[in-house]
């Protein structure tokens, strides 16, 4: 199994504060890792860093076993911002336009989107459930509905890595259960590497491969069970919140 | 009642509005859904100092518009990078500075102000052959510029972080944007003057979005509407001796009442 993410000694400050403190790790192919950790901890950050947005203080991230090159990683990435407000969709787009400008890197410069490409893109929304409001525009979609069009647009490229940054917030009980579910068959079916931040500690233990928990260093890294057994919860948020985590 | 196509400067003035009707909303509807809408009123105060130093030097004043234009859209840009608190306020600044410019030179030359007048609010009968020439030309290059890189400018636009993941040249991209507005504010200044100059790239926009139609259809309608407002502006100046500026920008806000009214009561969401 190869490296797909390799994090070297990373370090990163945000203007004097301390936000990532030698963190090293990698994740193999086919993981599904959930980044956990208390707010503050550097897990967008670290998110950042590795989607290049952001370059360390000091330290090496390797993807795709090479260093960072913005030309050739281009769309093997898929990746899903945290949600921003509703007021901010004022963008005359409808989901099909928006889903299908998840393709843009991989069609490339001076050529139109070929049949091949629409139909990837209407299989995408097809699978994430949204086809029927393709020619919605995003403003009138909910939050939900606005979700799995973010998440459509993030496969729509055919990525290798998907990388999510709170995926679910704003999503109700039924939605999510789906939603994992989709998610963990893109990690089975067909093998797509998946990172996410979550604050939903229950659903990272039956749900995901591995749990990184971060908390300016590296707190854990490793199986969901080790890291029950290793009672780092109680450290970082206190008993109570600990024991709502055995109980699922 | 068409008889004004007898006259050269009306063929002459239709064909560069036609142009500039085309082009304004396409460089526009990028500038309003990254709500940068002030950018091209900056660039036209900016402008009118180009102007004053072409009436000064007495060089074509749509060529020193433009000069001064673009180098202040590579300034905005240089500044915004590294005083990101400053926002609008950036603008505000170099639409002062443009305008304080162009009050201290006009008042060193003392003279021009008959010409001065048709800059600020927009003359049919101003444009030249050449100003015509350079009009048709910047109307092919961004129809080329827009047209081959629209589906990089959409996601630009849409998700600035999004495109720099996928490896897109966003800030090559975002520069070549910047310089044609600036470019094309300079051109239509012949047209709709300094002062409204930016309304023509705006309005025809956010009226088409009051359709509530995907990207490419609201980028349709509001060529369709900036090109009735640039005809009727332009035949109302001819007919009633208005600044054609003010006609121009007057019809388009007629449209953009309509249709606020048609999203009202017969657009559904």
């Amino acid at each position: 199994m190869k490296n797909l993410i390799l994090v070297e000694r990373l370090n990163f400050r945000y203007q004097k504060a301390v936000v990532l403190e030698d963190v090293s790790f990698s994740v193999d192919s086919g993981d599904y890792l959930g980044i956990i950790g208390p707010n503050g901890g550097g897990k967008t950050t670290l998110i950042k860093l590795i989607l290049g947005l952001l370059k360390p203080d000091s330290g090496n991230i390797r993807l795709f076993t090479g260093a960072i090159d913005t030309n050739k990683r281009s769309f093997r990435i898929g990746y899903v911002p945290q949600m921003p407000s509703q007021k901010d969709f004022i963008f005359p787009a409808t989901v099909h336009e928006i889903v299908k400008s998840g393709r843009t890197a991989r069609v490339g410069l001076f050529k139109r989107f070929s049949r091949v490409d629409l139909e990837a893109v209407d299989q995408i929304m097809e699978q994430t459930g949204i086809i029927q409001y393709k020619d919605r525009l995003l403003a009138h979609l909910s939050g939900g509905e606005r979700q799995r069009a973010y998440i459509a647009r993030a496969l729509a490229g055919n990525p290798d890595l998907l990388i999510m940054d709170e995926p679910v917030i704003g999503v109700d009980l039924a939605a999510k259960e789906q939603f994992y579910g989709f998610l963990s068959s893109l990690n089975q079916e067909l093998g797509l590497t998946i990172l996410f931040i979550t604050h939903e500690l229950g659903v990272v233990a039956k749900e995901v491969k591995n749990i990184l928990c971060l908390n300016r260093r590296l707190i854990h890294h490793g199986s969901p069970e080790n890291f029950i057994k290793e009672e780092y919860l109680e450290k970082l948020y206190g008993n109570k919140v600990s024991s709502m985590f055995h109980m699922h | 009642m068409f008889e004004f196509v007898k006259y050269d400067f009306m063929i002459r003035a239709i064909i560069a509005g036609i142009v500039i009707a085309i082009i304004g909303p396409m460089i526009g509807i990028f500038l309003v859904v990254r709500r940068y809408s002030l950018l091209a009123d900056t660039l036209a105060h900016v402008s009118l100092a180009g102007v004053a130093i072409g009436l000064l030097t007495k060089i074509n004043p749509i060529i020193t518009a433009t000069v001064v234009s673009v180098l202040s859209v590579l300034g905005i840009e240089k500044l915004k990078s590294g005083n990101k608190e400053l926002g609008e306020s950036l603008l505000a600044l170099f639409l002062w500075g443009g305008l304080a410019l162009a009050i201290i030179i006009i008042s060193i030359a003392d003279g021009f102000n008959a010409s001065l007048y048709s800059y600020l609010f927009g003359s049919i009968t101003s444009v030249t052959r050449q100003d015509l020439v350079m009009i048709i030309i910047l109307g092919v290059v961004t129809l080329f510029v827009i047209g081959g890189f629209f589906k990089e400018f959409f996601l630009i636009s849409f998700d600035e972080e999004q495109a720099k993941i996928n490896g897109i040249k966003v800030k090559t991209l975002n520069l070549i944007l910047l310089i044609l507005t600036a470019v094309c504010v300079s051109f239509a200044i012949r047209i709709v003057g300094v002062i409204l100059v930016g309304a023509l790239m705006v309005i025809p926009v956010i009226s088409a979005m009051k359709f509530n139609r995907n990207f490419v259809q609201t980028l349709w309608i509001s060529i369709g509407l900036s090109l009735v407002s640039v005809l009727l502006g332009i035949s109302a100046s001819y007919y009633f001796d208005f600044a054609s500026g003010g006609s121009i920008v007057l019809t388009a806000i007629l449209i953009f009442l309509f249709s606020l009214g048609l999203n009202r009561f017969f657009i559904k969401s």
